[in-house]
Order: C-alpha cells, then sequence, then structure tokens
C-alpha cells in the first residue's frame, strides 16, 4: 500500500483519532503505533514480516545478552560481530542474489535496507556503552517498525527515537499543525514534482536515441529534481505522519542542491543515512583521526559502502567511487572550506554539475548503458526537440520545480528574516492542496527510495 | 487545539472555494474554446454532428485524414483517435455523442493492446479515463468511470481533479484564437530510420476481459442505434503477421462486421518512407493509407 493510495487515507483519521487518546495512556498509543505499523507493513507484503521480526528479534534479545556478557570483553567482541552477521544477513543476502542470479525473480522486503540500518545502528549503541538496552519489547519493536519511517526512513538513531516512543505524549497542537503542513508539501513534491517530471525522464531515458543530446541532457538535470522531489516527498510525509503522532524524526534533507561542495552536499542530502554511515563505518575506520592517505581510503570505503547499500551493481559502485574521488579531491585542494560570497554561486553550479553526472550513474542500468548515454549527449547533441512531449508538461515541470526551488530559497536565506503567519500558511497550504488536484499524479504510485 | 480547527476549516472552505471557481472557469473556458484538442474535442463531443466518426487510438489520430475522406466519401467525417487510448475510452466518448445524435458509421482502428489484450503499463486501467475526466458530470461518461474504479468517481468530486494535467491545454486552447482544419488529425512529418525506430513495451499476449466487456458493450450499442461500424486494422511497420488481429476477426464475424486490414499490407509494411516511426504512417503515408479506406469504405456503405 503506497502512502498515496486511497486505503492509507482511510487510515489517517485514525491516525489523527490517536492524538484525541487522553494523557497517561502510554501501552494504548504503543499499541495502536504497533497495530497500525504492523498492519501496513502487512498489506505492502505479508511474507516481508518475517524479515521484520528476524531483525527485530535478533538485534534485542542480542543486546540483552551483550549486557550480560560486558564483563568478558573478548566474549562481548565475539558476540557483537555474531550478530552483527545474522542481522545483515537477510540484507546482504537478498542484495547479492539479483546480481548473482540475474535471471531469478526479485524478492525484496519493503524498508529491509533501512531498518536493518537502523537495528545495526542500535546494536552498536548499546556495545560502545552510547545507548542503554532496552528492555520493553513493546518499544523495541515499535522502534524498529515504527511506520512513518519504516518503508523508506529517516534511519532513526536509538536515543533519539526510543525515548520518545517509550513516553509517547498526546501531541500538541502544533505538532498536529506541522505535521498536517509536512504531509501536503510531501505529497505536493511526490505527485506534482516527482511524478510529473519523472514521467518525461522515464520516456526520454528509455528511448534515448530517439532523443537529441540536449534532450538527454535536460533529462539528467530534471532526473537531479525528480530524485530529490520524490525521496524529499516522502520523508516529509513520513516526518508529518510522525509529528501528527507527536514524534520527531530527524530531517533528510537541507537544501541539497544550495550545497557549495561535493561533501557539503553529503551533509544536506539523505541526511540520516550519511549519518549513519558516518557513525558506523567512517568513524570505526579511523575517520579523519589517522593518516592523510588512511583518511582518503576512509572516505572511499565509505561511499562505496553508501553505493553497495543501493544496490549490488557496478553502477552503484562507480557512483560511490566516483563521489569518494570527489570528496577526497575537495579535502586534498581544501575546496570543502566555505566560500565567498563572489564565488558562492559558482560554486554551487559547479557541485550542480558534478552530482548531476554522479546521478547519471545513479540512474543507469548499467556500465555499457552509463558509456552510450554520455557518448549520446556529446556526439548527438542537437538542440532541444523534446518530441511527444506536451507543452502541458513542460509548463508543469517549470511550476513545480520553480516551486520547489523557491521553498528551498527560502528555508535556506529566508526562514530566519521572514516568519510566515498562520493565515498565509493556511492559505498556501490551501493552494498546495489545490495545485495537486489540478496537476498531481493521483495514482497511488511507488517512491524512488522503496526499491533500495 | 481550537486555533488549529479553526484555520483547518479555513482551509478546507479556501479549497472549497477554489475547485468550485476553478471548475466553473475551466468548464466555461472547455465549452468556449476554438482551438487545440479542446476544440476539436468539444466539436466532435458537444457541439457538432458527423456522419463518419473515427475512433481508436494514436494510429487513428495519425492514419485518417477527415478532410481527405469527405472529398471521397461526400459525408462529414471528424476524427475522435486519442493517443495511447483505447475502447474504454472511446466507449465513454461514443455514450456522449450518442446522447445527442446517431452518427451513420463509425470507423473503429484497432491497437490490440489497448483494445483488448493486456498491457504492462495499464495498471489499473484508470490512465484510459484521463480524457474523459473533464466530461465526467456526463451520465455515460460516469457510467464508464464507475465500471472501471470508484475511486476515480470519488476522485471527480473535485472539480479541479476533473481536468488534472489539462488545464495549461484548455486555458491555451481558450486564449488562442486559430480555428483547426484538420478535424482530429494529427499529421506527422517525420521519415523512419533504424536508429529512430521506437521499441514498444512489451506486451503479454493475453485478454483483458475489462476491455473485450467495453468491445462488447460497444459493438452493442453500435447495432442498437443502426450504426455501420467498421473494424480497421491500419499498417505498422515491418510486420509479418496479422495474428493479434485473431480476436476482433472473430468478434467481428460473429456480428456481421466488416473488418478492414492493412496491417501487413505490402505497400506499407516494408516501406520506411511511410512511416514516421514503427507504429505512426507519416503524411504521406497517411494520404495513400486514406484513399485505400475510402476505396473500400465506399463499398460497404452503399451495401448498408
Amino acid at each position: 500500500m503506497s502512502f498515496l493510495s486511497i486505503q492509507f487515507w482511510i487510515i489517517l483519521p485514525l491516525i489523527l483519532l490517536y492524538s484525541l487518546l487522553p494523557d497517561g495512556k502510554q501501552t494504548i498509543r504503543k499499541l495502536f503505533l504497533l497495530t497500525v505499523s504492523v498492519a501496513l507493513y502487512v498489506s505492502w507484503n505479508p511474507i516481508s514480516i518475517i524479515f521484520l521480526a528476524w531483525v527485530a528479534a535478533i538485534t534485542y534479545s542480542g543486546a540483552l545478552f551483550q549486557e550480560k556478557a560486558r564483563e568478558n570483553e573478548h566474549k562481548l567482541k565475539l558476540h557483537f560481530w555474531g550478530l552483527l552477521i545474522l542481522t545483515l544477513l537477510p540484507l546482504v543476502t537478498l542484495k547479492i542474489r539479483p546480481a548473482a542470479c540475474p535471471s531469478s525473480s526479485v524478492f525484496f522486503p519493503v524498508g529491509l535496507s533501512f531498518f536493518t540500518l537502523q537495528a545495526v545502528g542500535y546494536l552498536s549503541d548499546v556495545y560502545h556503552g552510547r545507548t542503554q538496552t532496552v528492555r520493553n519489547i513493546l518499544d523495541y519493536s515499535l522502534f524498529i517498525c515504527f511506520f512513518p519511517q519504516l518503508s523508506s526512513g529517516p534511519i532513526s538513531k536509538a536515543n533519539e527515537l526510543l525515548p520518545q516512543l517509550a513516553n509517547p505524549k498526546r501531541p500538541e497542537a502544533s505538532d498536529i499543525g506541522i505535521g498536517i503542513k509536512h504531509l501536503i508539501w510531501g505529497i505536493f513534491l511526490k505527485a506534482v514534482v516527482a511524478d510529473n517530471v519523472g514521467a518525461s525522464v522515464d520516456a526520454i531515458y528509455k528511448n534515448y536515441l530517439y532523443y537529441s543530446g540536449a534532450d538527454c541532457l535536460l533529462a539528467t538535470i530534471l532526473y537531479c529534481f525528480q530524485l530529490y522531489a520524490d525521496f524529499c516527498g516522502y520523508t516529509l510525509i513520513a516526518l508529518g505522519l510522525a509529528r501528527i503522532c507527536g514524534i520527531c524524526l530527524i530531517d533528510n534533507f537541507r537544501q541539497p542542491y544550495q550545497a557549495t561542495s561535493i561533501s557539503d552536499f553529503w551533509r544536506r542530502w539523505h541526511i540520516s543515512l550519511s549519518r549513519w554511515l558516518k557513525d558506523y563505518i567512517y568513524i570505526p575506520l579511523g575517520g579523519s583521526r589517522c593518516s592523510r592517505s588512511q583518511n582518503y581510503m576512509n572516505l572511499l570505503i565509505t561511499f562505496i559502502v553508501s553505493g553497495l547499500w543501493h544496490g549490488v551493481k557496478w553502477t552503484f559502485v562507480l557512483w560511490g567511487v566516483f563521489l569518494g574521488f570527489a570528496c577526497i579531491l575537495e579535502k586534498a585542494l581544501k575546496l570543502n572550506q566555505p566560500v565567498t560570497p563572489t564565488f558562492h554561486l559558482l560554486r554551487q553550479l559547479l557541485t550542480f554539475c558534478a552530482i548531476d553526472f554522479s546521478f547519471i550513474l545513479f540512474r543507469s542500468p548499467s556500465i555499457s548503458f552509463f558509456k552510450d548515454y554520455i557518448r549520446h549527449i556529446i556526439f548527438d547533441f542537437q538542440s532541444l526537440s523534446l518530441p511527444d512531449i506536451g507543452k502541458g508538461a513542460i509548463f508543469t515541470w517549470i511550476i513545480g520545480i520553480g516551486i520547489l526551488i523557491t521553498r528551498d530559497l527560502y528555508l535556506e536565506y529566508g526562514v530566519e528574516r521572514w516568519k510566515i503567519k498562520p493565515v498565509l500558511s493556511t492559505i498556501v497550504s490551501a493552494l498546495l492542496i489545490c495545485g495537486i488536484l489540478s496537476f498531481g499524479v493521483l495514482s497511488g504510485g511507488n517512491f524512488i527510495y522503496v526499491n533500495f | 487545539m481550537r486555533k488549529l480547527v479553526n484555520y483547518c476549516l479555513l482551509g478546507v472552505f479556501i479549497i472549497i472555494c477554489l475547485d468550485w471557481l476553478g471548475g466553473l472557469v475551466l468548464d466555461y473556458f472547455r465549452s468556449n474554446a476554438n482551438s487545440g484538442p479542446t476544440a476539436i474535442q468539444e466539436d466532435i463531443y458537444k457541439r457538432k454532428e458527423f456522419e463518419v466518426i473515427i475512433m481508436g487510438s494514436s494510429r487513428a489520430c495519425h492514419h485518417y485524414i477527415p478532410t481527405l475522406m469527405e472529398k471521397e466519401l461526400q459525408m462529414t467525417v471528424a476524427n475522435a483517435g486519442k493517443e495511447g487510448n483505447g475502447i474504454i475510452t472511446m466507449y465513454g466518448i461514443a455514450e456522449m455523442i450518442l446522447q445527442r445524435y446517431t452518427p451513420k458509421v463509425i470507423i473503429y482502428d484497432v491497437t490490440p493492446e489497448y483494445d483488448y489484450l493486456h498491457y504492462s503499463e495499464d495498471g489499473n486501467l484508470t490512465r484510459y479515463l484521463t480524457p474523459l475526466l473533464p466530461y465526467s458530470k456526463d451520465k455515460g461518461v460516469k457510467k464508464v468511470i464507475d465500471k472501471i474504479s470508484r475511486t476515480e468517481c470519488v476522485k471527480t468530486l473535485s472539480n479541479l481533479y476533473r481536468y488534472n494535467s489539462v488545464i495549461p491545454t484548455v486555458i491555451h486552447d481558450y486564449l488562442k484564437n486559430e480555428s483547426d482544419t484538420l478535424r482530429g488529425y494529427l499529421p506527422l512529418y517525420g521519415v523512419l530510420s533504424q536508429v529512430q525506430g521506437r521499441t514498444m513495451s512489451n506486451t503479454d499476449y493475453y485478454m483483458n476481459p475489462t476491455k473485450t466487456d467495453f468491445l462488447q458493450y460497444f459493438v452493442s450499442v453500435c447495432k442498437d442505434k443502426g450504426i455501420t461500424l467498421v473494424f480497421a486494422a491500419s499498417p505498422k511497420f515491418g510486420v509479418e503477421s496479422s495474428d493479434v488481429f485473431e480476436w476482433i476477426h472473430k468478434l467481428a464475424t460473429e456480428n456481421h462486421i466488416p473488418l478492414i486490414n492493412f496491417y501487413t499490407d505490402s505497400l506499407f509494411v516494408n516501406n520506411p518512407n511511410y512511416f514516421n516511426d514503427a507504429v505512426h504512417l507519416n503524411n504521406e503515408g497517411a494520404i495513400i493509407f486514406t484513399s485505400k479506406v475510402c476505396n473500400v469504405l465506399r463499398s460497404i456503405v452503399a451495401e448498408q
């Protein structure tokens, strides 16, 4: 069940009713949230619940065992690595399987990549003493399968989400108001921007030889906005739903196309994953507290892991390698330092170009497709023609991307200077809903990051 | 909490007002459009009467030239073909037309993947309702929408949703004052080359029961109204067999409906100069094809 399907909108009033539960009924709140989470997850694919239960059971019981084994460091370490392998086993096996047996049909439980990382993060934090072991199975189950973040994150840390779930409070009016606003923006970005832009991007990528090189280049730029609007839209919906329940989740995006370097971009894009990779891969490898060459190697490994997390394909590996080398180059040439206003726009543009190039790899089904596509852009660069793409579609992209950029500019530069009054905010929300009705693709399609 | 409820009510009020006003304005623009696809649709569905109506997918709107057919057949002709659409859309359009008058002839250009076969990009078939949504207040169209999806019925309570994705086109067609002379024909001027040949999605060759039901309804309605229905299979580049038309051939035979089959016609099938891409004739090809169809149609119409 997609968040944009009609079945979901039947459940939404139940979630709003949750907010009316009186204070102090914490067990009822937790049971309600757990029931909705499990019911939604089972409705997507009943078999997937086995993997969710496996990860939850291994990490919950494993953390409790770790506490008991704390006196014996060697035993604790062995235990930790054993648990890690068992937790990661379904994720690694199912990620590798399509690469190993391309002809076999692909089954991949929704959200496996996300809740596995969240569980591994918890296990690691308990091992290193950064968080306390959770004894209440209800709390832990909710931490693993909390429905707003279950399918595509954001990946939460135990010490930021568990306390909220362990003591769920009745949401305030401001929580519900902010939650509804996030929900509306999320649906707008997904249905109006991502899906409309995506239809044209898919048409061009599918038959790129039919289009000019300039059309294909435009498609790569549009894909950057499609991917951003799609994932940011999902995140806002997740944040909104959680906020309506009185829970604050980490925001995955901070105006990523305002970045002035690749390193800056990764502090703004898929923030929860970047944070996870930094805390559980980069820093344990040594981070920057080592020789320069080791630091560069750590960066490269972290980005390769990021690529592999998206999929076990050479395109994702090369995507990770490209970004890793880009970050290394920036570090070596000190290009990741704050810039003067004069060069600010130039650096933003250059960063966008580099990210755009990396997303061609990200989008390509194979290396040979990537090479052919780049070759077509360079050697068949005739003027923009966009056959079969109507003026109506172009109009919708321009308006949708324009609104997305305006929102980002406001959040980056204007949110401190210009506070939006509640009445204006209500009018904007109403206009967004009208925009969704007028231009949104409302067939309940899936989000891109559900595929990872 | 009271303030939140008040702001929510204000928001809902604004949405209802904008939705109602938007629908009013867009209905006016649509019914008074003088150019573009909006005007053509209004002429065919609501404003004018034509003795011959051509229906089908993009292969209909790119292959049949109404002005040429009018000269050959001495009858008024319009092309109601719609890109990427099939029998579900056409049935809805037929319902609208038949509420006003009964055409003498309907030529239905059959595209198997849209008209009776399962098509990989179909989803839940609601994509075929998109051209009908602006007319969802029409009784006949409402019936079609309801048969395909109750959810769409609920969504069409919103006036703005009825014009989902066509608002720029409707406004443009209202403001532009250039009347169309092609009556729904959309000429293509490219020439097929190996490199630029389009790839079609894989079609699963099994029947779609909803589509076949609609085809059966369509045939029954034409019979009841005394309309001469003619099925046509227009040319496609490079094909060797017309086996894919077996089912429609059977339906046509059972119901005594003529089937004009040019799918593998030797004049077209190996001649890329007549094609814009592998599935659509260019203007040169369409002129020749339309003449050939008229030659066959003359005798069919005379017999009826």
